[in-house]
């Protein structure tokens, strides 16, 4: 029965990773029509970040804002250097651009830190019981942090004004801006926060995997299946497939080693049969 | 002889908006019929659903008596329907001849198997080269045979359509709009056209220029809100009593004879003056836009040339020509969502030319846009939060009064909204804030006559709170409501001139 | 500089898929390579991989070129080739041919299976869910059949290869020649493709889907079949490189080299006819010069991806169609120079 209750809690761990990190692909795509592949940089720079500040200063806490700045800063440069050049281009041409901008990024990671892959220690080896199953109290942490980026993310885009801006931008930006508003600083805006949270997703990862050049091609195709199961653009179905997708290869693997490979796959390929354009996906994407 | 496509009451519903809401219609063998109706009517919907794109909720399709409501396009094609849409669509990166051998073939081979497709060489067989030659000779097309469709113009993208379907040898006929966006000259080489085939085929359009319709239609129908509210031979429905009412809202207690001329002359495009004279105010106008010697283009291509004009405050500009002219280009280069090449926008004395687009809205330059879109997932309200939002100006009871209309439909989504509630609701928005110059791009295009007649009265009215600069196509419109008009012709301003009966009585049109 | 727009505007007049269709090019290309490898013994390993690899690449450019559909899943149908031909003759039956032709087999069905799954997907879609399906195919040659694929150790099989009649593909001199002919063969059926009603109806796709059901096709039969033929000739080439090594390991279906054949279709010339060969020799070029400096090339891998899209669009096909257009004009120039003398 714990063993249940622990893959079911590890589940939702992954899960809440697996959120941040495909937040930045789904609002790339929702706000610019780009699938930006090379918002895996975010995540893999942000546990890099997170490497180098825990084993500088020991502070868990440091690293992961400082992986926030710089999935931010990195965001924002690929946004305003890169993005902004391949709205009106054809997907191919994104797709393309935004892979080998990836692979740059990598490149340099291997030339930075090497390929030996690098520990991250935990910051609290704590355990909690619950419900007879032993849980790191790491995790449930991961899971609040998650909650609360959902919560900030949804409040923001739906509540205040320049959610409402954000959505009647997805619609029609020339609209937007002929009412006076400076739609692409907004966007800018909106991407940068994406970003922000994959580097988040980064630095939680960190304690948990080994921090290595390739890890974010391991999430990336992760992170490709959560946004396809949620609908590419929707923010609720990101978070969504992101829960179904960590507790499939949770749980799966617990069933059976090898299912915690294959099970996402599978989930994918069913939800895909069933309703092409993910679950929450739309034509027009707006929240 | 006898009925070769109909329709028994069939429906299309797009979420809770009826966009065709039971329609019967029998069409017979090699007559020619005419759709007409103002937009949103439901006259593409239905034209998707006689083609197979849409299957409706409600009701059946027959062709030939046979129930094909269930069946796929590419399968109504093989049996002989063909159409054309109202975007044109063609393949840009074919040629013009690869694009006709492409519905020759498909028609003529009765088999796209993959594996014979790859045995069949489009460059080398003669007897499509034949078909193809002889057709591109028909549409008058012949010298642009090897040329990339995507560096046609809008016209020949038309023709070549057309043409794309005239080979496959259709027994139906569809075509959405053929007319729209080009000009007087290819129309009636269109007509010509459509004059050969008349009576040979059956042929189903759907058209908003009327006026072009007379000498070739045999049948008219009228839609209007998802429903067809007559048909029958063109003059016959033309004069119909219905019709008038909903769509020319001309109504029948009038003076018989005076409102069958008013359609008269809407059909030859005369108009009728309004009978209040225009007050002429001696002072000095103020200038309050100034362009100057602009030139705008894409990459290469230049598409305005050397424009100088100015707004003054107070007045109605207008702005006609045809599609095609670089209107649009001007106005979205006066607004900063193009860059200029050479020359100066200014505003207030101010050179705003190399403004981004939303400074040159704080500026207080408002644009509205020709498509008509308004932001759709949210209500009217938020639609104008998002306005205020942007000039700190929350109070709607500036504009409301102007707008009496909009009151009811405040939280309403703006999707569910008409068109002419739309254009309300876009110069509602616009006009928050007291903007002390507005830019209009067609707002009166595939609007039926009532609203647009709203709307001319709307104008009036607003002459008193700002100025305003239009772009419109629409010309007895024109000389109704301007104070000046400009006319501009391949890029070029041409003519300008504050003469209403020199607009009236169509002369202007020589420099369109 | 007057001379570089004519030349343009002289290229540009033609159609691109149109312009340099003549019969003498493959012959011409494949009679290259066969003297290149005279020239330059040590090279000729590196002359078969660029065959073969050009064969895959040609069906990349299907998808890519003419369909518009980008996948980044393509290792898979090759390494799936790979495997079918390794596991034939590693476990089943010893002709190298035979084993060729099972892969050709296993293309197709799994082309018609995945196809009809993700031809119905938006071309966003349709690129991740081959990412993932690569991905997928690799756990399961590295991990999940293990007992029979012998995972990251690689299967061994060249010793039970037989000799085949004619020509014994198993010594790498006579292999050259073999793929050097089926090169030929290929060149020769993907120009008649080029120039078919199927290859025009494939590009069709790319630039309107919609329409072309009004004009009687269905667009999802094309497509399906479009997907399919890249898939069979990506696992064609696998078998090939398959029988070429004598082993195979999940290496060749690793989700990071699905770039690789993206960018050799980028590089010749995306859509042209002869692109995906050049492209091909490109590209294995750089890697063969820069495999000499750095391990791990990603790097210039994704460098050299961004020169190409933002500043040599045409590609190296491209430029000799130009070069050809330009050296044209200034012959008829000065023939019509010397006429008017």
């Amino acid at each position: 029965m714990d063993k249940w209750i622990t893959a079911v809690l590890y589940g939702f761990s992954s899960g809440a990773i697996l959120f941040l990190v495909s937040l930045a692909l789904s609002i790339g795509y929702g706000l610019m029509r780009v699938v930006n592949m090379e918002a895996m940089l975010y995540y893999s720079f942000g546990a890099y970040a997170t490497y180098v500040v825990v084993s500088q200063t020991g502070s868990f806490i440091l690293g992961a804002i400082v992986a926030m700045a710089i999935g931010a800063l990195l965001g924002l440069l690929v946004e305003t250097q890169l993005l902004r050049r391949l709205y009106h281009r054809k997907m191919m041409f994104t797709m393309v651009a935004t892979y080998s901008t990836f692979l740059v990024g990598i490149g340099i990671i291997q030339m930075v830190w090497g390929l030996q892959p690098k520990p991250v220690s935990s910051p609290t080896t704590a355990i909690i019981t619950i419900l007879g199953a032993n849980i790191p109290l790491y995790r449930l942490l991961v899971i609040a942090t998650a909650i609360v980026a959902y919560i900030l993310i949804q409040t923001m885009l739906n509540k205040t004004i320049i959610g409402r801006a954000i959505q009647a931008g997805v619609e029609n930006r020339d609209n937007v801006q002929a009412l006076g508003i400076n739609i692409n600083k907004i966007f800018t805006g909106t991407f940068v926060v994406a970003s922000a949270f994959a580097g988040l997703g980064g630095a939680l990862n960190a304690p948990l995997i080994m921090v290595g050049p390739y890890m974010g091609f391991d999430m990336l195709l992760l992170a490709f299946i959560t946004v396809i199961v949620g609908g590419l653009g929707s923010i609720k179905g990101t978070a969504l497939s992101a829960i179904l997708i960590g507790q499939v290869i949770s749980v799966g693997g617990t069933i059976w080693g090898p299912l915690a490979y294959v099970a996402p796959f599978i989930a994918m390929f069913i939800v895909i049969l069933v309703k092409p354009t993910g679950l929450m996906g739309v034509k027009s994407a707006a929240y | 002889m006898g009925t070769i496509i109909s329709t028994k009451g069939v429906v299309k519903q797009f979420a809770a908006f009826k966009a065709v809401a039971g329609v019967d219609l029998d069409v017979e063998e090699n007559e020619t019929l005419a759709i007409i109706g103002p937009n949103g009517a439901g006259k593409t919907t239905f034209l998707n659903i006689l083609t197979g794109l849409y299957i409706p909720e409600a009701g059946r399709v027959y062709f030939r008596g046979k129930d094909v409501t269930n069946q796929k396009p590419e399968a109504r094609v093989a049996s002989g329907v063909l159409r054309t849409f109202q975007i044109v669509q063609v393949f840009d990166n074919l040629t013009v001849f690869e694009n006709m051998a492409l519905s020759y073939y498909r028609k003529k081979e009765k088999s796209s198997m993959p594996v014979n497709m790859f045995f069949v060489n489009f460059y080398k067989s003669i007897d499509i080269a034949k078909a193809v030659d002889e057709t591109l000779a028909l549409f008058d097309i012949t010298s642009a045979r090897e040329t990339q469709v995507g560096n046609l113009s809008l016209g020949l993208k038309k023709k070549l359509e057309i043409a794309m379907s005239w080979i496959a040898d259709p027994d139906v006929l569809i075509l959405d709009e053929p007319f729209a966006g080009i000009g007087d000259q290819e129309i009636d080489e269109i007509l010509t056209i459509m004059q050969r085939i008349q009576h040979k085929k059956t042929i189903i359009l759907v058209e908003h220029k009327v006026s072009k319709l007379g000498g070739i239609v045999d049948k008219l129908a009228v839609m209007h809100d998802g429903k067809l509210i007559a048909v029958g031979p063109f003059e016959e429905t033309m004069n119909d009593p219905t019709v008038r009412e909903s769509y020319w809202k001309i109504s029948c207690d009038e003076n018989d004879t005076a409102g069958s001329a008013n359609i008269q002359n809407i059909l030859k495009g005369n108009v009728t003056f309004d009978g209040a004279a225009e007050e002429k105010s001696g002072a000095v106008k103020r200038e309050l836009l100034k362009v100057e010697n602009l030139d705008v283009g894409y990459g290469q291509l230049k598409v305005v040339f050397d424009v100088s004009l100015n707004v003054n405050q107070g007045e109605i500009v207008m702005l006609a020509g045809r599609n095609g002219a670089g209107k649009t280009t001007l106005f979205r280069t006066i607004c900063g969502f193009l860059p200029k090449m050479n020359g100066k926008v200014s505003f207030n004395g101010e050179d705003i030319s190399a403004l981004e687009a939303f400074k040159v809205a704080q500026k207080g330059i408002k644009y509205i846009h020709q498509d008509k879109t308004v932001f759709r997932s949210l209500t009217v309200r938020q639609n104008f939060e998002l306005s205020s939002y942007a000039t700190k100006d929350k109070d709607l009871e500036e504009v409301l009064p102007y707008f009496p209309k909009l009151r009811v439909l405040m939280d309403r989504k703006a999707e569910a909204l008409s068109g002419g509630e739309r254009q309300m609701l876009l110069m509602a928005m616009a006009l928050l804030g007291k903007p002390p110059l507005v830019l209009m791009d067609e707002p009166t295009e595939g609007l039926a006559p009532h609203v647009i007649e709203d709307l001319v009265s709307i104008f009036q009215q607003l002459k008193t709170k700002t100025t305003l600069f239009i772009v419109e196509q629409n010309l007895p419109l024109v000389a109704r409501v301007a104070d000046r008009v400009y006319s501009m012709k391949e890029g070029k301003i041409v003519a300008e001139t504050t003469d209403r009966a020199e607009i009236c009585n169509l002369t202007f049109e020589r420099y369109l | 500089m007057s001379k570089v727009k004519n030349l343009q505007v002289r290229a540009n007049t033609i159609a691109p898929h149109r312009r340099g269709l003549s019969l003498v090019f493959p012959f011409l290309f494949v009679g290259l390579l066969i003297i290149a490898r005279f020239l330059v013994p040590n090279k000729m390993t590196f002359l078969v991989e660029v065959a073969t690899f050009s064969i895959y690449a040609m069906g990349n450019n299907i998808l890519m070129g003419y369909m518009g559909y980008i996948s980044f899943g393509q290792p898979f149908y090759l390494s799936s080739g790979a495997y079918t031909a390794a596991l034939y003759l590693a476990y089943v039956g010893r002709n190298p041919l035979i084993a060729i032709a099972l892969a050709i087999v296993t293309g197709l069905i799994i082309g018609g299976v995945f196809g009809t799954i993700f031809m119905r997907l938006k071309s966003s879609y349709f690129t991740l869910i081959n990412a993932a399906l690569c991905a997928m195919g690799l756990f399961m040659f590295q991990r999940l059949l293990i007992d029979v694929t012998r995972g990251d150790d690689g299967l061994w099989y060249r010793s039970r290869m037989l000799a085949t009649p004619l020509l014994d593909i198993r010594f790498p001199k006579n292999f050259f020649f073999f793929v050097m002919a089926v090169l030929l063969v290929v060149l020769l059926l993907y120009r008649q493709l080029h120039r078919s009603a199927l290859g025009n109806v494939f590009r069709t796709i790319q630039s309107n889907e919609e329409k072309i059901q009004f004009l009687g096709y269905n667009p999802f039969k094309i497509k399906v079949a479009g997907f399919t033929l890249a898939t069979v000739m990506a696992s064609f080439a696998g078998s090939l490189f398959a029988i070429n090594f004598g082993f195979v390991n999940p290496n060749m279906g690793e989700n990071s080299r699905a770039i690789e054949v993206v960018v050799a279709t980028l590089l010749g010339g995306v859509g042209s006819l002869y692109g995906p060969l050049f492209g091909t020799l490109g590209f294995l070029g750089i890697k063969d010069i820069v495999s000499n400096f750095v391990s791990r090339w990603e790097f210039v891998v994704g460098i050299v991806t961004m020169l190409i899209l933002f500043r040599f669009n045409e590609g190296i096909w491209g430029f000799f169609l130009n070069a050809g257009a330009w050296l044209k004009v200034r012959i008829d120039r000065g023939a019509s120079a010397k006429k008017a003398r």
